[in-house]
């Protein structure tokens, strides 16, 4: 059977299978946060410039099904210093979530290649991006390591919401390179 | 000098002080990671 992988940006064209995605409760502390901003948030996120969401998306004969998603936005990342607060151009990983029967097959790790790829190429000539920021749940930090992130020392902090106040901010910075 | 030029200047020097290992992803892994989700992406 035909079956193909792709990781596309999510458009009302999909909004009906984001109905059939759920998170394991057991894999995060907040699973019905991921369901709900991929079922009623991620379109008006994407609308109103808040957020830009992609879809890992499997298809085959008999169906489409969404396996996890990413959302990625710009921010700063700000690094406390004595008197002053400086901000560095960043992109964030807003939101990731894979579907709780497809945890293990590596959809999450791909997403967050996607990610880091992405803004690799963005900043090549398009925005300047110093550093890829995340606020993980605490399981995920170990996740998040093996992608060279690591967790924003006391001099560091990214921007949080009231949902996620208690996550773990982390912060991987791209390496420099010449453009010519 | 304007107060932006300041601004600048005080920037690069607490950058140079405060300069400590960071944690950094290399271009090797990231043009790994280019290649590795290359497959995944709607040819146009």
């Amino acid at each position: 059977m035909d079956q193909t992988d792709q990781i596309e940006l999510f458009t009302q064209e999909y909004a009906g299978l984001a109905w059939s995605f759920e998170v394991n409760p057991a894999s995060c502390g907040n699973h019905s946060h991921y369901e709900w901003y991929i079922r009623t948030t991620a379109i008006a996120d994407h609308i109103s410039g808040k957020g830009v969401t992609y879809v890992f998306i499997r298809r085959n004969q008999a169906e489409s099904k969404i396996l996890g998603f990413i959302t990625l936005r710009a921010t700063a990342y700000t690094k406390i210093f004595e008197n002053s607060m400086l901000g560095y151009p960043a992109m964030e990983i807003f939101e990731l979530a894979v579907d709780k029967d497809y945890e293990g097959q590596h959809i999450g790790s791909e997403l967050v290649k996607f990610a880091l790829a992405t803004a690799y190429e963005l900043r090549a000539n398009v925005l300047g991006i110093q550093y890829i920021t995340l606020c993980a749940d605490a399981q995920a930090v170990p996740f998040y390591e093996k992608f060279h992130f690591a967790r924003v020392d006391n001099q560091g902090e990214i921007p949080r919401e009231q949902w996620n106040v208690d996550c773990i901010p982390m912060v991987v910075k791209l390496p420099e390179e010449n453009h010519d | 000098m304007s107060a932006v030029a300041k601004n600048y200047v005080y920037q690069v020097k607490i950058d140079k002080d405060n300069r400590k290992p960071e944690p950094t992803i290399s271009l090797q892994t990231l043009k790994q990671y280019q290649r590795d989700v290359a497959k995944y992406r709607v040819k146009k």
